[in-house]
């Protein structure tokens, strides 16, 4: 319990000190937060830009008086009250569209890596079970280059192949426009379906990864006395596989799994934009092109909060299945 | 009494960058029924190497050349995995060295009884399972039921090896093979192990072989020993035989360097040189480079190893060809 409270200590002084360098790098860039909303209401109300400014800064609740630590008082304090801010392109609050947006992500990222994990383990498991072999060569190669190519350029690469050539998947968003959101089995497998090419670009590199990294524990681990003592004492293969080399092998993996899914929030921005999916990323580029400083801090803020839970939830679930982290 | 475990000439290379090490070099030796021997060299000699060929339990880079294991008739060499599997413990059983990381990290020790049991198709309940593992920990002066639920690294480095030990007794095994069964504990726990091995070689119908670099421990425990130099057996005798006459000019020195607590400082004399590396063997004989009855003979031509009248085995060639 006391780990449980200095743990959570740390990971709060890391999140004010992450969020804090955030403000400070967004109150510094160049240009006006408010200028793009002040343009658009400008036109829409036909005021003078002036003007504009003046309603968008109210709206956005921006004062131009206000010191930099007056402002970051109050987005602090908004923050731990749950208010991510407002977005001036989108005209709306950053809640909202961070619960309009981030289902989709944890949909496409956690399906993805909860697949590739799985394959991942059975191919490094595979490999190392297989050394000095050719399919162990093969295998490994493939997923050192595989693991080099960047998601994106997977990304367009699957877009072109299976939505532009073949036209077996859609070119974009999260379900056909025409389409009423509903339970039924055919809406949820256009879900899928529109999801199937940002979770391919997302999963693909990441199996080879997995691979590698399961094939490095997996050698390491068959080299430990403690297999050669399972053997001798006339253990199954299949059992030493399992309840030796495997469970060994994959524990260390399972901390990377957390952590993985956390840094994969803020990772997800290309593919989400290549493939127009409505997800964090997708909202994440826009605010960068749109220069929606409101947006983009909300959303920085969310991708922070993501890597500090996910690495909390490693330790946490690290504690549970390793009893050398768990007696300590 | 009749042999239990015949070795013929065992031959076991370990593959390395720099070349083979030829570290059991035509290996032969005769095990009794219920006896003890210890099989006795310095660091690096090959003794690991003869046990670990004999029970196919070699390291990854370990080749066997050639040679046969018979044990009770069957070559254990020869078997193929199941069936060699299905004797591994449950009839000869092997204590590693490396008791420090012999036990998976990840289970408790009552598990690793558990897996044992069930390997070997023995049917018993949790219940059962625990008192006759409580019993065999009892017996290494555990405490069962504070080491029965414990991890690994809950447990001292003593600890680690009585537990290896009492996994061994557990399907209660005609042959017991101990590799360096006392060098990682403390004298206090040393002694309480080679009392318990003693009391085992008394009570159990067991036959123990055992590796030591230790002479004091294979005096106090065996009732043969095989004195290994450089991959090679050089002498294989009763321990009072080879305490009270040792025949090997190696067997010798080894014996002359050993110190007893009121010995007679001056007297002590070490080995002169080094033992040669098992890359790059002496040829011949190899303990001529060391020997100070060395003959021309040595050189070239590696002694076999001889039985005399009075049975003891010794290869060397001061005994060859009516020779003594």
């Amino acid at each position: 319990m006391n780990y449980f409270i200095s743990r959570v200590l740390y990971l709060l002084v890391v999140f004010v000190v992450a969020v804090s360098g955030i403000f400070v790098l967004v109150n510094n860039m160049p240009g006006d937060p408010a200028y793009g909303l002040a343009v658009s209401i400008a036109q829409q109300r036909n005021v003078p830009l002036d003007r504009a400014l003046e309603i968008a800064r109210n709206i956005m609740g921006i004062d131009p008086n206000e010191s930099l630590l007056t402002r970051y008082g109050k987005f602090m304090s908004n923050l731990f009250k749950g208010n991510f801010g407002y977005s001036a392109f989108y005209n709306t609050s950053v809640n909202e569209i961070i619960s309009r947006s981030l289902p989709w992500t944890i949909f496409v990222i956690s399906l993805a890596t909860f697949f590739s994990f799985i394959v991942g383990i059975f191919l490094g498991a595979f490999a190392a079970q297989k050394r000095g072999t050719v399919i162990e060569w093969i295998i490994s190669t493939l997923s050192s280059i595989i693991q080099a190519v960047p998601p994106f350029i997977l990304a367009v690469l699957i877009l072109f192949a299976f939505s532009v050539s073949l036209k077996v998947l859609p070119l974009g968003g999260a379900y056909p426009v025409d389409v009423e959101p509903s339970f039924s089995f055919k809406f949820i497998s256009k879900i899928f379906l529109h999801a199937l090419g940002p979770m391919l670009a997302t999963a693909i590199p990441q199996i080879a990864s997995w691979t590698l990294a399961m094939r490095g524990n997996t050698s390491q681990i068959m080299e430990e006395d403690f297999i050669r003592f399972a053997e001798i004492r006339g253990l199954r293969d299949s059992v030493i596989a399992r309840k030796y080399i495997r469970n060994n092998a994959v524990l260390p993996l399972v901390a990377s799994l957390a952590i993985g899914v956390g840094y994969m929030l803020g990772g997800h921005t290309l593919v989400e934009s290549i493939f127009n999916y409505p997800g964090i990323g997708f909202y994440f580029s826009k605010a960068i092109a749109a220069r929606d400083f409101g947006l983009l801090t909300g959303l920085f803020t969310l991708i922070v909060i993501g890597v500090i839970a996910a690495t909390f939830i490693a330790d946490f679930v690290y504690a549970l299945i390793d009893p050398r982290v768990k007696l300590k | 009494m009749g042999l239990i475990i015949k070795v013929e000439n065992l031959k076991a290379v370990y593959l390395v960058r720099e070349g083979t090490i030829k570290a059991a070099d035509g290996i032969s030796f005769d095990v009794e029924e219920n006896s003890v021997t210890a099989i006795v060299g310095e660091s690096a000699s090959g003794k690991s190497t003869i046990i670990e060929a004999m029970t196919r339990t070699l390291p990854l880079n370990g080749r066997l050349l050639e040679g046969r294991v018979l044990y009770r008739q069957k070559d254990l060499l020869a078997l193929n995995k199941e069936e060699l599997r299905k004797i591994k413990w449950k009839q000869i059983a092997l204590v590693p060295q490396a008791a420090q990381q012999s036990l998976n990290p990840t289970m408790r020790v009552i598990d690793h009884f558990k897996d044992t049991v069930e390997a070997h198709g023995i049917n018993w309940s949790r219940q059962e399972l625990i008192q006759h593992a409580s019993e065999k920990l009892k017996m290494v002066r555990l405490n069962p039921e504070a080491v029965l639920y414990a991890y690994p690294l809950q447990l001292s480095g003593g600890m680690k090896q009585r537990v290896l030990i009492a996994l061994a007794l557990l399907l209660e095994p005609e042959v017991l093979i101990l590799d360096e069964p006392t060098s990682a504990l403390d004298v206090l726990t040393q002694s309480y192990i080679i009392q318990l091995l003693k009391e085992l070689k008394k009570s159990l119908n067991i036959t123990l072989i055992f590796v030591t670099h230790d002479i004091a421990v294979a005096a106090e425990l065996a009732d043969k020993i095989a004195v290994i130099y450089a991959g090679n057996i050089v002498e294989y005798n009763s321990v009072f035989e080879i305490f009270k006459n040792p025949l090997h000019p190696y067997t010798k020195g080894l014996m002359s360097s050993i110190m007893a607590i009121n010995a007679d400082m001056s007297k002590i004399k070490p080995i002169p040189g080094d033992p040669p590396s098992l890359l790059t063997p002496p040829s011949g004989c190899r303990f001529h480079p060391r020997c100070e009855h060395v003959m021309e003979i040595c050189k070239k031509e590696k002694p076999p190893l001889l039985t005399l009248e009075d049975g003891a085995q010794v290869a060397c060639h001061l005994y060859g060809q009516g020779g003594r």
